[in-house]
């Protein structure tokens, strides 16, 4: 299953990212930035949930909220890129939290990747593979400061789509455990 | 002409370059990440170490980003000496500055070793360069020699997709280049601690030059084996002497 998490104050990494871009053309309104936890696992949803709930392994209350379901800080007007690293780290100190939470050996891995969300005015007249080249992925003459292309894949996502992934905000569940 | 050591928001290492640059005489001028003048009249270039924009996104990238980082890749086709350290190298890298394509060559990422992160890396290691004739920097040390170094980053495992054409690799105090951890403390790609850009004029180096100048300064137990096994160690004194022959 696919959770998210994301700094309830401004994430410092987005205001940078959003000063860097404010003046080049197309550039975003707005910049939002989440971690995107994938965890693989043989328990039910429900018991991942709760242990996640029950603990600080992602997120902390009082800082983080821990996105579970359908939330004003993901909406239609944003375009997401999902940053994941060519060669996935497995979180092992995670699993291991994880694991002793549910009381066995259940987990078996959990990778991180960086959620962008970009958001724009009108949207349909934004061309994903674009913003990808511009703003996206570093190169040598652009300015894109999320993704480095011998490190980095890049997938943009629209809102349905980012939905249908992660499954917890319409109820489609779509999980690989 | 004059030496300028840029500081970014977050650098932390700008006393110690310039007082390396001091020690050998060479004049130093501290250039903040938002001058907006021409950078022409400056001879050379050093970026110091430190956590430029608290290494947000990547460390360096932020900071390779911005107006003052185009105008120096403008001074490198000149051929002026460019030296970045630690957090500085990461900024040369991002900026592209020592790739020669349209794509960038080179990253620095954080220490991975044996498939696990290591974190923070606070030690002394040994540097020996190779191809060095080919890098401004480098060309009057000698490909024997064994220089101590201190280490001090949590960044600082070079990935690229080409080798580079000279630069500084991980070696033992006894000269063995196999470079397995520890003698490569952070994972890097081929040993690699230093790269040149093709041309020899920027080296961008992860550990701290600037803080290894002085024999005196080496931790007693490297200074008491290389005596017991005759080692010669050379210190970083000749890397600063680009920066002093374009300050003449």
């Amino acid at each position: 299953m696919i959770i998210l998490t994301t700094l309830k104050q401004k994430d410092l990494s987005a205001v940078s990212a959003q000063q860097l871009l404010k003046n080049a053309p197309d550039a975003p309104t707005q910049i939002n930035r989440f971690d995107l936890y994938d965890i693989q696992a043989n328990a039910t949803e429900h018991e991942i949930i709760h242990a996640i709930k029950d603990s600080y392994i992602f997120s902390n209350p009082n800082k983080h909220h821990l996105i579970l379901e359908r939330t004003n800080l993901i909406h239609a007007r944003q375009l997401f890129f999902i940053v994941s690293r060519k060669s996935p780290l497995i979180l092992t100190n995670k699993v291991i939290q994880l694991n002793k939470k549910l009381g066995g050996h259940q987990v078996t891995a959990i990778t991180h990747s960086e959620l962008w969300a970009l958001t724009y005015t009108d949207i349909a007249a934004i061309d994903p593979n674009h913003v990808i080249d511009a703003f996206i992925t570093s190169s040598q003459t652009n300015i894109a400061p999320f993704s480095h292309p011998l490190i980095h894949d890049v997938a943009a996502l629209s809102f349905d789509e980012l939905n249908q992934k992660i499954g917890v905000f319409t109820g489609s569940k779509n999980h690989d455990s | 002409m004059t030496v300028a050591v840029i500081r970014f928001p977050g650098s932390n290492c700008e006393k110690e370059a310039i007082q390396a640059l001091n020690k050998l005489s060479i004049p130093s001028e501290l250039v903040d990440w938002n001058f907006n003048k021409s950078l022409d009249r400056f001879s050379g270039f050093l970026l110091p170490g430190g956590f430029s924009y608290q290494d947000r996104i990547r460390a360096g990238v932020i900071a390779a980003k911005l107006p003052l980082i185009q105008q120096l890749k403008k001074e490198s086709t000149k051929q002026k000496p460019i030296l970045g350290i630690c957090n500085g190298a990461q900024i040369l890298i991002e900026s592209g500055l020592l790739s020669d394509g349209d794509h960038l060559e080179h990253i620095i990422d954080f220490n991975y070793v044996e498939q696990r992160s290591i974190g923070f890396l606070c030690d002394w290691s040994f540097l020996t360069p190779f191809n060095s004739t080919h890098n401004v920097f480098l060309k009057t040390l000698s490909e024997n020699d064994i220089l101590p170094i201190q280490v001090c980053h949590g960044e600082g495992r070079f990935i690229f997709s080409s080798s580079p054409a000279s630069g500084l690799k991980y070696v033992s105090i006894d000269g063995d280049i196999s470079g397995q951890f520890p003698t490569t403390p952070n994972g890097s790609t081929d040993n690699i601690a230093a790269i040149s850009n093709k041309k020899g004029n920027a080296l961008a180096i992860m550990p701290h030059p600037e803080r290894s100048l002085m024999p005196s300064r080496y931790p007693f137990s490297i200074k008491a084996y290389a005596k017991k096994h005759n080692i010669n160690l050379v210190d970083f004194t000749a890397l600063f002497k680009a920066f002093k022959e374009s300050s003449v």
